[in-house]
């Protein structure tokens, strides 16, 4: 069996590898973001990931790129020991402008609520904030969580259930 | 314990029935509520040109695709290759055969790789093989030489009328008159044609001439056409007439039948002159030579 054919769906195509790269690569370097919190390397790994699937894309099917790519990521980061503290940031919500009709008080308050819940998930364990992060920036449903870690939807649901239990006792003054 | 992921139901929207209801007595319901609101609005600050980062993750593949190292049918040919080349440079080696011949003129001394020493008669030819000489001392011979074999292994002489085989000895070995003859002048030789063997002991002599074998005392020290002279020990008048016939080329008709019997000779006849090599004669036996003819003599007693 020649393994270099080009099927209709092979990774090896430009087109179709071009496709999956957009389509893979902010996801990626968010997941290695929500990690290590180092945004340079997480841009790092995730071109090296990248390059892996490129170079071995005729051993790889369509199906299991997305893995493969996590897999490879996952390996990387291995070696990496130095953590640092996740910094996000809240994007500008459009055609919502009702924050500006509200008083002084409750804009204060509002405030207050974003950064400590910033703080919150940079305080959550690992595997709780990256999945949490992969649903909440990415919008990635549980069965894709599950398939980029390698892990059961079951085992998604239940760091997820973590997270925002973790999240709700950090925040319990604002009950 | 059942499974409690409602948390994660919750936030993916997915509460159904009866987990909706119970979801509504909540305690915390506002605060889930605020925190899947705000997440939602969440974004990691990161932003590159990504295009051209697929850009460079493409264009790494012509570089990486060059590391390969050559697999499949090309790497066997390769080994094929070495493993070709080894064997034939092994062949040629082992094959190599070191040949020496003296010229029609001269004699020619030859060293062997172990110290051994050959010396070739005229237009005689020796060849061995350097290659495998510190395994098997074997040398091919055509036509007449002398050797002064160090002491080792078996050395072989081999020639189209038979082997010669010593440890460490000199000898000669004739055979340009198409008969093999072998001088042992010092050590031990084995002599085999076909499957015939004699052995041979210093001062012995044989000749092998159409499957008879005749053992002689050797009356020379040293190979006749070697020193250019003859040197002879306790000779009677027919081996020194023999040993004459052979190195001029000319042929005795002796009568003294009764002066070999009696008398011996030890000396030294040069073989650049005949004229003085048969006077020598006359004076040590006694006897007087008359030409014939050229290249014929007669010897008889006074």
């Amino acid at each position: 069996m020649d393994t270099c054919s080009l099927d209709d769906t092979s990774i090896c195509k430009k087109e179709i590898f071009a496709a999956f790269f957009h389509k893979q690569v902010k996801a990626l370097r968010n997941f290695l973001f929500y990690r290590y919190g180092n945004q340079d390397q997480a841009n790092d790994m995730a071109q090296e990931a990248f390059v892996a699937l490129w170079q071995n894309c005729h051993r790889v099917p369509y199906n299991g790129a997305q893995a493969y790519l996590y897999k490879v990521a996952n390996n990387k980061t291995l070696k990496i020991k130095a953590h640092e503290k996740v910094v996000l940031t809240y994007q500008q919500r459009k055609g919502y402008n009702e924050e500006n009709h509200e008083s002084p008080q409750f804009l204060l308050e509002e405030k207050q609520f974003k950064e400590q819940l910033l703080q919150a998930i940079a305080r959550l364990k690992e595997t709780q904030r990256v999945a949490f992060l992969m649903h909440r920036i990415d919008k990635m449903k549980y069965a894709e969580i599950a398939e980029a870690l390698g892990i059961s939807v079951k085992a998604v649901e239940k760091r997820i259930h973590l997270a925002m239990l973790a999240l709700k006792d950090q925040l319990a003054t604002f009950k | 314990m059942k499974e409690d992921n409602r948390l994660a139901k919750f936030l993916d929207g997915s509460l159904s029935g009866e987990a909706k209801n119970e979801w509504d007595q909540e305690a915390d319901k506002e605060l889930y509520e605020r925190i899947k609101r705000y997440s939602a609005d969440l974004s990691a600050p990161i932003h590159t040109h990504d295009d051209h980062l697929l850009q460079a993750i493409m264009d790494s593949k012509a570089t990486a695709v060059k590391k390969l190292p050559p697999y499949g049918y090309s790497r066997w040919l390769a080994v094929a290759a070495i493993l070709l080349c080894v064997l034939l440079g092994g062949w040629l080696m082992w094959s190599s055969e070191t040949v020496l011949q003296a010229s029609t003129h001269a004699t020619l001394q030859v060293p062997l790789p172990d110290g051994s020493e050959v010396l070739l008669d005229n237009g005689s030819k020796v060849s061995y093989k350097r290659f495998t000489w510190p395994i098997q001392r074997y040398v091919q011979l055509e036509g007449d030489a002398y050797f002064a074999v160090e002491k080792g292994q078996t050395f072989t002489v081999k020639t189209k009328l038979g082997a010669v085989r010593v440890l460490g000895t000199r000898f000669d070995v004739l055979t340009s008159s198409g008969k093999l003859s072998v001088h042992c002048y010092h050590g031990k030789v084995e002599v085999q044609q076909q499957k015939d063997k004699m052995l041979l002991t210093a001062g012995q002599s044989l000749r092998v001439d159409d499957g008879r074998w005749e053992r002689d005392s050797v009356f020379l020290l040293e190979p006749t056409w070697k020193a250019g002279q003859l040197l002879f020990e306790s000779a009677s008048l027919d081996q020194v007439v023999t040993e004459l016939e052979r190195s001029f080329a000319i042929t005795i008709e002796t009568t003294a039948h009764s002066v070999s019997r009696t008398q011996q000779f030890t000396g030294k006849l040069p073989t650049a002159d005949r004229d003085a090599a048969i006077h020598i004669i006359e004076t040590a036996f006694s006897v007087s030579c008359r030409k014939l003819a050229d290249h014929r003599y007669l010897i008889e007693s006074k």
